[in-house]
C-alpha cells in the first residue's frame, strides 16, 4: 500500500500566526522534531535517507524493514540497479563521507525507457522520494509529530526574556547617547555599554529561537521586528531628525510638486522621475502633515519593516528550510550598512524589486525543467549551466492569476521607471537573466520592460536626458572610471573615518565570499539554486554601466544583498550539505555547538559591523538643533531668487521654496580648473550674490556639519581652508552677520560693489 | 467577522475613519495617521483579491507595495494630466478601491461557483 504523505494533518498550534509560519515555510520533518537537542544532527548526519525510509531501503540498508511495507514498489524497484527510479540518489550506503547528491546529471530519475522499471504503476506521491536527498530534504512534508512535543505556547513565551531584556536595556542607554560628542567613528563612539549588550541580547534571543525555526516562527518575527526598530530606528531616537541633507531636498522636491502643481524638468533631474515625489505630495496633503519631513525621521525603520514581507516572499520562493529563510532575512538586515533605504526613490523603487523578484520567483518560474525544453537558446543555456527544476514547490496557478501576475509586474515597474532612474536597469538585468536560463515562463516581459522604460525616457525624461546625454553615456564600459569613482575616491578622509571605509570593504567583501562559499556547497549537494545565484551576479554588470556619483557599488551591494545573505548562511547551515568529513566524524552534539558557534558569530560580528559601517558617517549627517534653527531663519527671510553659497552642499537645506532659489557652492569652485584661493572665492562670492534690480540680496551658510564633512571626508575644501574663507568674510564689508549660533552663522550680501572691484 | 469580508472591512473603515477626520478638521497626528494607514493598505487590500494568488501571505505580502504602486501611479497620471489635487487623487483612490472591491467580490462568487 502507498502512503501518501501526512502533509496537513496537523493544525498549527497559533492559528493567528499562520501567515508568518507559511512564510517560514513547512515545517521541518518529524526526524528534526523528534531530536529537539540536535535538530539538525540525527545520529548520522550525512544518512539523509532516514528522512525517506523508501531509500534507505532502495539503497541496502536493510534497517527499516517498516518503511518497505509502505514503499513496495520502490524497495523493489531499488534492487534493479541503475535502472530503478531511485538512479538519481546515491547508492553508496550511508557512512560518514557520504555525500547526499545525486550520483548522475539526470535531475528527474524516471524510469529508463530501455529497461522499464517493473514500478511503473507506481503512484506520482512517490515521486518526490526518488530525487537528491539534499533537494529532498527542503521538499520533506510537515510531519505529523504528535502535538505533545510542540512546545506549548506558555512555553515559547521564555524565548521573549531575552528580546524584552534588549529592548528594555535599549530604551534605557539612549539618554545615554550624546551626537555632540560623536568621532568620526559615528555613532559607535557614544554609544554606551548598555546598547551595545542590548544589540547582544537580542542576538542572543535570535539564535536561541533560530535553533527551533520551525516551531516559533512568531518569535523570530518579533526578534526580526526589534532588530529592524533597534538598528534602523537609533538616530532617530538620538537625533529626533532625519540625518544627512538628502531628506530635506525631497521635501523641498516634494513641496514644489504641491505648490506649483506642476512638473518642470528644467529644474534639476529628480523632476524627470518625480514618481514617489507625486506619491508623498498625495499622503503629505492628504495627511495633513506640513511637510514631508514629517515622515523622514521615520522613514528608514518604516521602509524596512515594509521590505519584510516581499524578502520572505522571495526567501521562501528559494528554500523551505525555515533557519534558511530566517537566517538570510536576519542577515539581510544586519548586513544593510548602505543607508539607502531612507525617504528617498531608490527606498520605494528597492520595495518595487523586492515585490518584482518575489512573483516571479513564486508564480513565474517553471514546473518542468527538461535541461532540452524552451526555445533554443534558452535551453542551450539550461543545458550548459545544468539549470533544473526548483526544489521549492511551484504553485499551480490558472492562466488568470499567470497573466495577473504579468500584469502587476508590469505596474510595478512602471511606477519604478516613473521614480527612479538607477533600479529599472538593475530590474531588467535580473527579469533578462531570469529569462534567459529559462527561469522565467513570461519570456515577453524583458521587452515589455525595455519597451516602458524607452517610452518614459523618450517622452517623459527627454528634458534631462537631451541636455546630459554625454554625460549619462559616457561612463558605460569605463570600468577604470568606475572603479576610480566607487573605490579608490572612497577610500580617503580622516584616520578615523578610513577605519570606518576599510570595515565597511571587508564587511562587504566577507559577506561576498562567504556567499560565494554557500554557493559552491548548494550547488555541489545538488540544490537548484539557479535563480538565486543568477540574481546575486547580474546587479555587478551594473558596475560598467556609470560610476553613479560614486555610489555604484554601494547600490549593487544594496540590489545583491537579498541573494548574498541567502548563500551566506547556506554556508553555515550543516547535515545535508557536504561539508568537511572531519566535521562529520564528530559527536552530533559537538557538532551542533560548532555549527551554533559558526552562525552566532557571523551574524555577531555582522551586526557589531554594521553599527560601524552604517552609522560611520553620522557625525557629519547629524544636524544640530542650531542648524535647523538657523536654516528656518534663512527661509523666513529669503526672498523668492535669493541665492545660497556654502562651502559645500552638506547641510539641512532645499526644504522649502526648492525651486526659487539659487544655490552655490564654494566646492564647486574648487573643482572646476584654476581652483580660487580663500580671498579669491570671498571675491566671487561677493560678485555672485550681489544684489541687483529684480534679484534679492545673497546669503552665505556656515554650518557645524559643513566643518565636519571637511574633517572627515577631505576633499578638495579642507579645513584650514574653510578657516581663512570664513575669515575672510568676516572681515568683508560686503557681507554683514545676518544670523549666528552656535551651530551656524549666516552673512548676507550687502548692496554695494566695494570688495568686488 | 467572515475572512471573506475581513479585507473590504478594513478598507471600509478606514475610508470612512479618514473621510471623518478630514471633514472634522481633526488634524495631526491623527489624520498623518490615518493617511498614512490609507494610503499604505486600503488601494492594494482592495485589489489583491482579484489576482487569485492562492496564498494568503504572498497577498498580504502585496498590499501595502501595490497600494504605493497605485498611488504613485494615480499621481503621475493626475500630475502630468494638470489636474493634481488632494481632493481629486482621494476621489479616485476612492473609486478605484470601490471597483477593486466590487471585482475582488465577483472573482470570489466566481470561483466560488466554479468550485462547486
Amino acid at each position: 500500500m502507498v502512503r501518501a504523505p501526512a502533509e496537513a494533518e496537523e493544525p498549527p498550534d497559533f492559528p493567528e500566526l499562520t501567515a508568518f509560519q507559511e512564510a517560514a515555510g513547512p515545517a521541518v520533518p518529524a526526524r528534526e522534531r523528534a531530536t529537539p537537542a540536535s535538530p539538525w544532527f540525527p545520529d548520522d548526519p550525512d544518512d539523509d535517507t532516514q528522512q525517506f525510509p523508501a531509500i534507505s531501503a532502495g539503497a541496502g540498508d536493510d534497517t527499516n524493514g517498516d518503511d518497505t511495507l509502505q514503499f513496495p514498489a520502490i524497495s523493489a524497484a531499488a534492487g534493479n540497479g541503475a535502472d530503478s527510479p531511485l538512479r538519481g540518489v546515491t547508492s553508496t550506503p550511508p557512512g560518514p563521507d557520504a555525500r547526499p547528491r545525486a550520483t548522475t546529471t539526470s535531475a528527474h530519475p524516471e524510469p529508463s525507457a530501455a529497461a522499464p522499471a517493473p514500478e511503473a504503476a507506481v503512484p506520482r506521491p512517490l515521486a518526490p522520494v526518488a530525487m537528491p536527498s539534499a533537494r529532498a530534504s527542503e521538499l520533506a512534508p510537515p510531519s505529523a509529530a504528535p502535538r505533545s512535543r510542540r512546545p506549548a505556547f506558555l512555553d515559547q513565551l521564555r524565548f521573549l526574556v531575552l528580546p524584552l531584556a534588549a529592548i528594555a536595556l535599549y530604551a534605557t542607554s539612549l539618554p545615554y547617547i550624546h551626537p555632540r560628542a560623536m568621532n568620526d567613528f559615528g555613532i559607535v563612539s557614544v554609544m554606551p555599554w548598555q546598547t551595545w549588550l542590548a544589540f547582544g541580547l537580542l542576538t542572543a534571543g535570535f539564535i536561541a529561537c533560530w535553533r527551533r525555526a520551525d516551531q516559533a516562527t512568531w518569535l523570530l518575527v518579533v526578534h526580526v521586528l526589534l532588530l529592524i526598530f533597534m538598528l534602523y530606528g537609533l538616530p532617530g531616537l538620538v537625533i529626533h531628525e532625519p540625518s544627512g541633507p538628502i531628506v530635506y531636498r525631497h521635501t523641498g522636491i516634494t513641496e514644489t510638486l504641491i505648490r506649483t502643481r506642476t512638473v518642470d524638468t528644467k529644474i534639476d533631474a529628480y523632476f524627470s522621475w518625480p514618481g514617489f515625489f507625486m506619491g508623498l505630495a498625495t499622503l503629505v496633503k492628504l495627511g495633513g502633515a506640513p511637510s514631508a519631513l514629517t515622515f523622514g525621521t521615520w522613514a528608514t525603520v518604516g521602509f524596512n519593516l515594509l521590505f519584510l514581507p516581499p524578502l520572505l516572499v522571495v526567501a521562501r520562493a528559494l528554500t523551505r528550510d525555515p533557519r534558511l529563510v530566517w537566517g538570510s532575512i536576519w542577515i539581510f538586515y544586519a548586513a544593510n550598512w548602505i543607508d539607502q533605504d531612507y525617504l528617498a526613490p531608490q527606498s520605494f523603487a528597492y520595495l518595487c524589486y523586492l515585490t518584482m523578484l518575489g512573483l516571479l520567483l513564486t508564480y513565474l518560474r517553471p514546473r518542468e525543467a527538461d535541461p532540452g525544453s524552451g526555445r533554443r537558446l534558452t535551453g542551450r543555456l539550461r543545458s550548459l549551466l545544468r539549470v533544473r527544476a526548483s526544489d521549492v514547490p511551484i504553485p499551480a496557478t490558472s492562466r488568470w492569476t499567470a497573466a495577473a501576475v504579468v500584469a502587476l509586474v508590469v505596474l510595478l515597474y512602471t511606477a519604478t521607471v516613473a521614480s527612479h532612474q538607477l533600479t529599472p536597469f538593475a530590474i531588467l538585468i535580473g527579469v533578462v537573466a531570469l529569462v534567459a536560463i529559462g527561469e522565467c515562463t513570461a519570456r515577453g516581459l524583458p521587452l515589455l520592460m525595455i519597451v516602458i522604460l524607452a517610452l518614459w525616457d523618450i517622452f517623459v525624461a527627454h528634458g534631462y536626458l537631451s541636455g546630459h546625454l554625454s554625460q549619462v553615456v559616457s561612463g558605460v564600459g569605463d570600468l577604470t572610471k568606475a572603479t576610480s569613482a566607487n573605490i579608490t575616491q572612497r577610500i580617503g578622509g580622516s584616520t578615523q573615518h578610513l577605519v570606518v571605509v576599510r570595515e565597511r570593504l571587508l564587511l562587504s567583501g566577507g559577506l561576498w565570499l562567504l556567499a560565494l562559499l554557500g554557493m559552491i556547497r548548494r550547488f555541489r549537494a545538488g540544490f537548484a539554486d539557479h535563480a538565486a545565484a543568477i540574481l546575486f551576479f547580474g546587479p555587478l554588470l551594473l558596475f560598467g554601466l556609470q560610476a553613479y556619483g560614486g555610489e555604484m557599488i554601494l547600490r549593487i551591494y544594496f540590489f545583491m544583498l537579498p541573494f548574498t545573505a541567502f548563500f551566506a548562511i547556506a554556508a553555515l547551515l550543516p547535515g545535508r550539505v557536504p561539508g568537511i568529513a572531519a566535521l562529520a566524524r564528530l559527536p552530533a552534539a559537538l557538532r551542533e555547538g560548532a555549527v551554533i558557534t559558526a552562525f552566532s558569530l557571523t551574524i555577531g560580528i555582522v551586526l557589531a559591523a554594521c553599527l560601524l559601517a552604517r552609522y560611520g558617517n553620522e557625525r557629519a549627517d547629524y544636524f544640530a538643533p542650531g542648524e535647523m534653527a538657523a536654516m528656518n531663519a534663512l527661509y523666513a527671510q529669503a526672498r523668492p531668487g535669493s541665492k545660497f553659497a556654502v562651502e559645500q552642499s552638506y547641510l539641512p537645506w532645499k526644504y522649502e521654496q526648492y525651486d526659487e532659489h539659487k544655490y552655490l557652492s564654494v566646492e564647486s569652485m574648487l573643482s572646476q580648473a584654476n581652483p580660487p584661493t580663500p580671498a579669491q572665492a570671498v571675491r566671487r562670492l561677493s560678485l555672485d550674490l550681489r544684489p541687483a534690480p529684480g534679484h534679492p540680496a545673497g546669503f552665505v551658510i556656515f554650518t557645524r556639519s559643513q566643518r565636519v564633512y571637511a574633517e572627515m571626508f577631505g576633499g578638495v575644501l579642507s579645513p584650514g581652508y574653510i578657516g581663512s574663507l570664513e575669515r575672510l568674510l568676516e572681515k568683508s564689508p560686503d557681507f554683514a552677520l545676518l544670523y549666528a549660533n552656535s551651530d551656524a552663522r549666516i552673512y548676507e550680501r550687502l548692496p554695494g560693489l566695494s570688495h568686488a572691484r | 467577522m467572515h475572512a471573506r469580508w475581513l479585507r473590504p472591512g478594513i478598507v471600509l473603515f478606514s475610508v470612512a475613519a479618514l473621510v471623518l477626520v478630514i471633514a472634522a478638521g481633526i488634524g495631526s497626528p491623527w489624520r498623518t495617521i490615518l493617511a498614512l494607514w490609507f494610503v499604505l493598505i486600503c488601494p492594494g487590500a482592495s485589489v489583491v483579491g482579484i489576482l487569485g494568488l492562492g496564498d494568503r501571505f504572498v497577498e498580504l505580502s502585496l498590499i501595502a507595495p501595490v497600494s504605493l504602486v497605485v498611488v504613485t501611479l494615480t499621481s503621475v497620471a493626475l500630475f502630468y494630466g494638470g489636474v493634481w489635487s488632494a481632493g481629486a487623487e482621494f476621489g479616485l483612490l476612492l473609486g478605484l478601491c470601490l471597483a477593486g472591491l466590487v471585482w475582488s467580490a465577483l472573482r470570489e462568487r466566481y470561483d466560488g461557483r466554479q468550485q462547486a
